[in-house]
């Protein structure tokens, strides 16, 4: 769940079949089972392992609640499937470079290369 | 992970199957013994070595599960086995002989008796030094023995002599030696009221964080608690901080340790990259006669707590 932002991401894992929906951040969460909450570039950069998750845990820019297994079992599911920006928005892999370009001009956004 | 850590230039790799054999038994972690396979094929390929954990202890009602781990191992083809039990080591040793033997940190072998027990009865090869060892207690004791030596350079500290921490299992059952977790996650939860997050474990408040306060992980020797004569809760077993040893790195070597190693199974990608490249860079720097330095101060944000400490090395932690 993004701060300050009016909109959610809602995910079902359901091995081949999961799927990711935006949805309205005040909408009923239903049956969810755990909820991750921090700005959306964090979140991004965690769903396609950029950033590490213990160290945005640690410093406090991600809360977490609810099934800490859940939880985990995401976080590993999404380390193991080297993800990248462009699969997660549903467009082709070639335009994750500019993607990448992208985020770093809109900040707090560090670039592959920048890692020593 | 296996991946990015050796693209990001590691000679080799430490892993583990996916089940309590081994000391990070998270869901979604670790290898299936066909997975492993593919992985050590894909590791060989590109001249790096691949290290299989077997370092819990075998439990008396089920030593099936732990034999099974060891012949699977040995059918992956990886290039050692670490483990810490006597009767893992011995049913390697019996039925496995030319399986190279690694003695994990588990073990908490830092004497030389210790590891000339190892060595004699088992054939282990390389001894996994406890994280309690000054650099100049490693210098006076590679002499000793006869054996490789492995040294922790990063990553996680734990504040009980190695491979005898019960402390979770008091709370949720399950300690790191048993079943491969300390605090598990079925038993950690996390609530946040206004910033505030209160972390229990088995439904006992462990910490409670005010808002923006960096913290660590979610176990009982990481908690705060009221003591000592203090109404304030601190940090009564240990800080939440990580080992960094970059520095030690020159003084490591001359001390004649063989191999260091970067703890972290349980974290991601981006982790493993950015140590496994910084250390690489710091040893390349060291090879070449020039300074670390320049790596040193790069990793503070993947810190527990975003703090570092160079542990006992510098003997000021005990």
């Amino acid at each position: 769940m993004p701060d300050g932002l009016p909109f959610a991401f809602e995910m079902r894992p359901d091995g081949t079949a999961g799927s990711i929906r935006v949805v309205r951040s005040n909408a009923d969460p239903g049956e969810t089972s755990a909820c991750i909450r921090g700005p959306l570039l964090t979140l991004l950069s965690l769903f396609d392992g950029r950033r590490d998750a213990d160290g945005a845990f640690f410093q406090r820019r991600i809360d977490v609640n609810g099934d800490t297994v859940a939880i985990l079992a995401l976080h590993n599911a999404l380390e193991a499937s080297e993800l990248t920006m462009a699969d997660i928005l549903g467009l082709p892999r070639q335009l994750d470079p500019l993607l990448q370009t992208a985020l770093s001009i809109a900040g707090h956004w560090r670039p592959v290369e920048a890692y020593p | 992970m296996l991946r990015a850590a050796i693209e990001a230039g590691a000679d080799s790799v430490y892993c583990g199957f996916r089940d309590e054999t081994n000391a990070r038994n998270f869901p979604g972690l670790n290898f299936s013994p066909e997975e492993l396979r593919v992985a050590t094929d894909w590791a060989h390929e590109r001249d790096a070595r691949v290290l299989l954990a077997l370092n819990t202890f075998a439990r008396a009602d089920a030593t099936d599960v732990w034999r099974a781990s060891a012949d699977a191992a040995v059918a992956a083809g990886v290039d050692a086995v670490i483990a810490a039990d006597l009767a893992v080591l011995s049913h390697l040793r019996a039925n496995h002989p030319d399986t190279r033997l690694h003695l994990s940190v588990q073990a908490a072998a830092g004497t030389p008796e210790a590891i000339a027990f190892y060595a004699r009865e088992y054939g282990v090869k390389r001894v996994v030094l406890p994280r309690v060892l000054s650099v100049e207690e490693i210098r006076s004791l590679t002499p000793e023995i006869s054996v490789e030596t492995e040294a922790f350079v990063y990553g996680g500290l734990c504040v009980m002599a190695e491979g005898r921490c019960a402390l979770s299992s008091y709370a949720s059952g399950r300690s790191p030696n048993l079943s491969g977790v300390c605090s598990p996650p079925e038993a950690v939860s996390f609530s946040d009221d206004h910033g505030e997050r209160t972390t229990r474990l088995s439904g006992f408040a462990i910490d409670r964080l005010p808002a923006g306060q960096v913290g660590g992980y979610p176990t009982l020797c990481k908690g705060r608690f009221r003591g000592g004569g203090s109404d304030e809760p601190g940090y009564l077993f240990e800080d939440p901080v990580s080992l960094n040893a970059m520095s030690l790195l020159a003084g490591l070597a001359t001390a004649g340790v063989t191999a260091v190693k970067i703890e972290g199974r349980q974290r991601g990608r981006a982790y493993v990259s950015r140590v496994t490249a910084a250390f690489r860079a710091a040893i390349d720097a060291i090879a070449r006669g020039e300074s670390p330095a320049p790596y040193e101060s790069l990793l503070g944000d993947l810190a527990e707590g975003a703090r570092e400490t160079t542990g006992a090395y510098r003997k000021r932690w005990r």
